[in-house]
């Protein structure tokens, strides 16, 4: 079952699709140097029978950890063809049914195979599919509540510690909802980060859609007898994936947390101007651009408004 | 009743003349050996206001005193009683941080309430952190609770009910109408309703009458009037996101919102025929007074606003000789980088 039941499923519909030649071909789709002869041990001279070239194929890339990188290459040649040709894999539903049973599923959205959690939540830090050590680019937003030590001096701790936990949990609801992932999370603030699609446009609008909505977290969720206020920084750069995301260090996560923690006052966010040149003019427009201690940033208040008017 | 302590020797006389001075008051008297006082046994304590009786000299006393300060979480005054009355020795002790110095040989009842009177009048009113924990009671006890579960089909037809009426307005520039087809801008109108309603109903709110650019919204359930007043600061908040994202326009419309309560009369349909005083004030409030970019509440609405968001509300002037609060947008430039 699982595994070994994939694997099965994987081989029978490779046997029947492909002859060991356009199997091989299939293959250097991924493994550009894969030989199949080395790969079954039989001699060069011989003929690959279908089903041994289909197991030895299935099981490579279970063996070299490829098996990502395989699915998706069965999932988009199902969608695409093969050879200039529309391929049929047999049984195809029922791979795909096994694949969710392993852990993987093919994401519309995405348009490729990603992997879940084992309790069917896609919400991974990897968004199913970032191979660790593969450098990567993100869009990065840290976020802080403003005063912390002095709150934490004021009030019990009890109170401090479920509203920070509201506080969280609304940041989570938000950053997830535009596909955005939180990393990291120390007790009043953290840092979350973009990586699909338009990912520093989505950093900007859920980052506006978190100081937006703190006068109704203030109203609603805050245990204690102030208002929280925040700030956050944003910033694009790449960092080097880890599947231990407390283990990502980049000069663009260092660059974001110094934004906020030294460039940025209370209740407002900002943009690095190399962040802020990816930005639609629809938005810029509300942005205002300005020096904070040398640094150039764009920054922007809620309620938001232009300057002008 | 307030706590007093009393740090002596054993056999203070402090022990016998105290209480009787303090039996007709509200206070309660708690005295403790000094010598305990070295003694750390990790309690710590609250008492509004501590005495210490100076034993020998400010040096031989003087330890005591910094006990009391690590063992207090809430920093308490700290009056000093002495036999010593040289000036020298008041000043090293006013110096070291006691609220007051008062004489043995001459301690009154009168004198012993007036000081602690005046040490409590002091923590009361100058000390900036017993004004935060007054004003943190109000502010606590204004957590706002959405209604969850909440059924407009229990109302009754021709029926009167308290309510917070909200009117919302959407503003185009001359520009932007030039830009867009009509059949554009019915459908920006459809998205604005569509999203007016699913926010509202979060907040008990529903809408009531809509006619392109401007809606009536109510809210019946719960802390309505809070809740009226929460759904249009948020919203306003949001609306750059509803504009730029979710409609994808080029620039944020012009938004104006007014709310008023009172009570209204309720019918399932026909909302747009309902006439009340309520609905006429507020439509006079928002089409007459208010203005693009603001959120205007008129004097009920404000009187039983939350304190956590009165204080997004400032006095704006009168109308129709009530008082209107506008929601400031002002630029706070006050703050800086912590």
């Amino acid at each position: 079952m699982g595994i070994s039941r994939l694997k099965k499923l994987l081989s029978e519909t490779l046997s029947r699709t492909f002859d060991t030649r356009d199997l091989q071909l299939f293959v250097r789709g991924i493994e550009r140097n894969l030989d199949l002869y080395e790969l079954t041990g039989f001699l060069q001279n011989y003929t690959i029978p279908r089903k041994d070239a289909a197991e030895a194929v299935v099981d490579y890339f279970f063996r070299t950890k490829k098996v990502l990188k395989f699915l998706n290459l069965i999932v988009f040649t199902s969608k695409r063809g093969f050879k200039g040709e529309s391929i049929t894999f047999e049984g195809f539903g029922a791979i795909l049914k096994e694949m969710e049973e392993c852990g993987y599923k093919y994401s519309p959205e995405l348009k490729k195979v990603v992997l879940i959690n084992s309790d069917g939540n896609e919400k991974r830090n990897d968004w199913g599919f970032l191979e660790e050590n593969k450098i990567y680019n993100f869009c990065f937003a840290s976020v802080d509540i403003c005063g912390n030590s002095k709150l934490v001096r004021k009030y019990d701790g009890s109170l401090i510690k479920e509203t920070y936990k509201n506080f969280k949990k609304f940041v989570s609801s938000v950053v997830e909802h535009r596909k955005g992932r939180i990393w990291r999370w120390e007790g009043d603030g953290g840092l979350y980060v973009f990586h699909l699609n338009d990912f520093v446009k989505d950093s900007i609008l859920t980052s506006i859609e978190i100081m937006s909505s703190m006068t109704l977290f203030n109203a609603t969720a805050n245990l204690l007898g102030e208002d929280l206020k925040i700030r956050i920084g944003i910033n694009a750069g790449d960092a080097e994936y880890k599947n231990d995301a407390s283990l990502i260090i980049s000069d663009a996560i260092q660059k974001t947390g110094e934004i906020e923690k030294k460039y940025t006052i209370p209740e407002t966010i900002s943009i690095s101007k190399h962040t802020a040149v990816h930005i639609d003019a629809s938005i810029k427009n509300y942005f205002i651009e300005t020096e904070v201690n040398g640094l150039n940033l764009y920054q922007i208040k809620i309620p938001i408004r232009r300057e002008n008017d | 009743m307030i706590n007093l302590d009393f740090y002596c020797s054993n056999d203070s006389f402090l022990t016998k003349i105290i209480p009787p001075f303090l039996e007709d008051c509200d206070f309660l008297c708690n005295f403790f050996e000094v010598e305990k006082l070295t003694q750390n046994n990790g309690d710590r304590m609250n008492s509004e206001v501590v005495f210490l009786e100076e034993d020998d000299s400010f040096v031989c006393s003087s330890d005591f005193f910094e006990n009391i300060i690590s063992k207090y979480n809430n920093k308490p005054p700290i009056i000093i009683i002495s036999s010593n009355n040289e000036v020298f020795n008041v000043v090293k002790w006013m110096r070291k941080g006691a609220s007051d110095y008062l004489l043995k040989n001459e301690l009154t009842k009168d004198i012993l309430l007036n000081s602690i009177n005046d040490s409590l009048t002091y923590i009361k009113k100058d000390n900036p952190s017993c004004n935060i924990l007054d004003q943190n009671e109000d502010y606590i006890n204004g957590r706002i609770v959405l209604p969850t579960n909440f059924d407009w089909n229990s109302l009754l037809d021709n029926q009167y009910y308290e309510m917070a009426p909200v009117m919302l307005t959407i503003n185009f520039d001359k520009d932007f109408l030039s830009r867009y087809s009509k059949s554009s801008i019915e459908k920006i109108y459809e998205n604005i309703k569509n999203e007016i309603s699913l926010i509202s109903s979060k907040f008990g709110g529903r809408i009531w009458v809509s006619q392109n650019n401007s809606f009536i919204l109510s809210f019946y359930f719960g802390d309505y009037i809070n809740c009226s007043a929460l759904f249009g600061i948020y919203f306003f908040n949001r609306f750059f996101l509803l504009c730029v994202e979710k409609l994808k326009l080029d620039e944020v419309l012009k938004l104006k919102m007014s709310i008023h309560a009172g009570n209204c009369l309720f019918h399932k349909t026909n909302t747009e025929q309902i006439t009340s005083d309520v609905i006429n004030s507020l439509v006079h409030i928002e089409n007459q007074y208010n203005t693009d970019g603001n959120i205007a509440v008129s004097e009920t609405v404000y009187k039983n606003l939350s304190k956590r968001l009165s204080k997004f509300f400032s006095f704006e002037g009168e109308f129709e000789g009530k008082k209107i609060y506008i929601f400031s947008t002002s630029r706070d430039s006050s703050s800086s980088v912590l």
